[in-house]
């Protein structure tokens, strides 16, 4: 592969509404050809990221540079950027054909190339045999790849998606998670998502920015972000996470850690946080498990109480009681039919590899 | 006694209307405000002079009414004011329904109200303004056709464009605003996305106002009665004219006419507002 290119350049952008600060002070690379992911919770400012990179808002202070071009003060209408909305924003009173040839005809395309093109981008999204079809006739499945046809027919360089899957039942999302991941292969043109659902963050992006009030708290590829969260809100927005208040002391090689219910441990020097900002420890649910025997020393273990069980199907979340109203929880895959699982108020140890432990600013 | 308990049980919404009582009330309103209009209607085929007694079918009346020049002078002035006042009204309500929906001003919310007041204010006293008005600042009377219906034109525009604004304005409340960035994103210019998703957009409400404003501009009579000169009688004020010296079948036939249209006119109107709504239903 050749050496990436820089597609995306936000430099110290800034979004300010009123009083309210959306975006704060934010910078941020996206390659060519990277499926780029926005995550945050809702109001966080993910979407105002993406209106300022279509021209849909204008930023209060910073740059954006899109493949090397300054795009201050110029409109949406001349970047070489297309957007997905959240709506799907598919025009009422055409047919799937003038939506998908719309951006094509306003910019003077010959009609015989808009014909060609639009059968070709319906084609990619599987609606070829639909192009007739008026937008009240079609599933909001299908509206969606008129928006997406409608987009990847003008060639962009970016292609910015804005939740595009928050309008679809669950069996149809992650459908259509794969199939955004597949046509994005194909097309080989950088897509900037934004989505405040996590697993579609985790499963479909090569790399995650993680925002929460108008601040990227974390830039990293998936596993990344759900192994080593840079910090305290990355780690509780993603996934499940039993938190623990603690102090670290280094002691030569290694960092000693004291918690408040977890008691005392020491682990190996961990270098990319400074010893004095922890401030808390975590573990992730699914790396501890819960046993009736104390296991032997290289584990961390608590003695603890069963407290509830809530059975998934697939897992089971197992919340156990440390005593003085802590409760951790515990997934346990439900790898067998006759998995035994724990009784409410058994007596028991939660126990984790020390080296699962996380250490958060 | 089965029987009786059956009774007690009260109606549901959908059983009054089998409710005697009911029935009544629902008759007795139809009576009350088409009988008249029926009867007029009935009487324009009366084979007599006079309007009291039925004689027969004819549709002479008609043909009578045809061949009356001053009564089809009036009609064509009357088509001809509300050929124009729709025009301008129509252009004019889409125009202040974009304003009063797109931007935001100081003093909108006066403004707004203002726009409306045409609709509210006693006709009488808008005929008796716009005749003041007009002989005020010395409007030229007496002009070539169709300029001596500017005055009469202008006076119905004041009263239609409101309609076709507030119309046109609840159209728009429904306009999904991404369909807007999504155009510019696509490449549009700001004339390109008004040309070719807002005026399709607002098309049920343009027409549906302009049939609205025809209609009103056509059985327009008090303001065009204190607007009008002696050359420029409409179709009402012609009627009313004709009524003072008696009542005609032909009075009933060009009645009838005006009645037909007036009510295809406003079904259409009303049929399309209707059609856009259920398709935003969607």
């Amino acid at each position: 592969m050749s050496p990436a290119k820089t597609i995306i350049e936000i430099s110290n952008v800034s979004k300010r509404f009123g009083t309210v600060l959306a975006v704060d002070n934010n910078s941020l690379t996206i390659q060519e050809g990277e499926f780029f992911a926005l995550l945050g919770p809702s109001g966080c400012g993910k979407t105002t990221l993406l209106r300022m990179l279509a021209g849909l808002e204008v930023p209060t202070g910073g740059k954006i540079l899109i493949d090397g071009e300054d795009m201050e003060g110029v409109p949406p209408n001349h970047r070489p950027i297309n957007m997905v909305f959240q709506s799907y924003a598919v025009f009422p009173h055409m047919t799937v054909f003038e939506n998908v040839g719309y951006g094509l005809k306003v910019t003077g395309v010959p009609a015989t190339i808009i014909r060609d093109e639009v059968m070709a981008a319906l084609e990619k999204v599987q609606l070829d045999n639909y192009h007739k079809r008026m937008p009240d006739q079609l599933s909001g499945g299908q509206k969606q790849r008129v928006a997406l046809a409608r987009a990847l027919v003008k060639k962009p360089k970016v292609l910015l998606l804005d939740e595009p899957l928050s309008a679809l039942d669950a069996k149809l999302r992650e459908a259509m998670q794969l199939e955004l991941v597949k046509l994005q292969n194909s097309v080989g043109i950088t897509f900037v998502i934004v989505t405040h659902d996590q697993d579609e963050a985790l499963s479909m992006a090569d790399r995650i920015a993680v925002i929460n009030e108008g601040k990227i708290e974390q830039i990293s590829e998936p596993r990344n972000i759900y192994e080593y969260p840079s910090n305290r809100f990355v780690a509780d927005f993603i996934g499940k996470m039993n938190v623990f208040d603690a102090r670290a002391k280094r002691e030569g090689e290694h960092i000693a850690i004291e918690t408040s219910d977890a008691g005392s441990f020491t682990v190996s020097g961990r270098q990319d946080i400074p010893v004095d900002l922890i401030t808390a420890v975590a573990v992730r649910p699914e790396k501890t498990c819960i046993v009736s025997e104390r296991p032997d020393t290289s584990m961390l273990s608590i003695p603890a109480r069963i407290a509830n069980i809530a059975y998934h199907g697939k897992e089971t979340a197992i919340f156990v009681d440390i005593g003085q109203g802590t409760e951790l929880s515990c997934t346990v895959q439900n790898t067998s039919r006759t998995q035994q699982l724990p009784k409410l108020g058994d007596t028991c140890w939660i126990s984790w590899n020390i080296e699962d432990m996380l250490l958060l600013e | 006694m089965r029987r009786l308990l059956a009774k007690r049980t009260p109606p549901g919404p959908l059983d009054y209307i089998h409710q005697g009582w009911m029935k009544l009330t629902l008759g007795l309103s139809f009576v009350f405000l088409y009988a008249p209009l029926l009867i007029l209607v009935i009487f324009s085929f009366n084979d007599s002079r006079r309007n009291i007694v039925w004689r027969g079918f004819t549709t002479k009346y008609y043909e009578k009414a045809w061949n009356n020049d001053g009564l089809i002078e009036a009609f064509s002035n009357s088509l001809t004011i509300a050929f124009f006042s729709t025009l301008v009204s129509t252009v004019l309500g889409a125009m202040v329904a974009l304003l009063l929906w797109r931007f935001r001003f100081p003093f909108k919310g006066v403004y707004e109200g203002a726009m409306t007041l045409p609709i509210v204010i006693p006709e009488i006293c808008m005929g008796v303004a716009m005749m003041a008005f007009f002989s005020r600042i010395g409007w030229p009377s007496g002009l070539v056709w169709p300029f001596n219906l500017s005055a009469i034109t202008i006076a119905h525009i004041t009263f239609c464009f409101p309609f076709v604004a507030v119309i046109v304005r609840a159209r728009l409340a429904n306009f999904n605003l991404e369909l807007e960035e999504a155009a510019k994103d696509l490449g549009a210019s700001e004339w390109q996305f008004f040309r070719d998703i807002m005026i399709p957009f607002m098309k049920p409400g343009l027409i549906a106002g302009a049939l609205l404003a025809f209609t009103l501009s056509l059985d327009d009579f008090v303001i065009t009665f204190f607007t009008s000169g002696p050359d420029t009688i409409t179709l009402p004020v012609k009627i009313y004219s004709m009524v003072r010296f008696s009542v005609t079948p032909e009075i009933n036939a060009a009645s009838t006419v005006l009645i037909a249209i007036t009510l295809l006119l406003t079904t259409i109107a009303l049929w399309l507002q209707n059609r856009s709504g259920q398709k935003l239903g969607h």
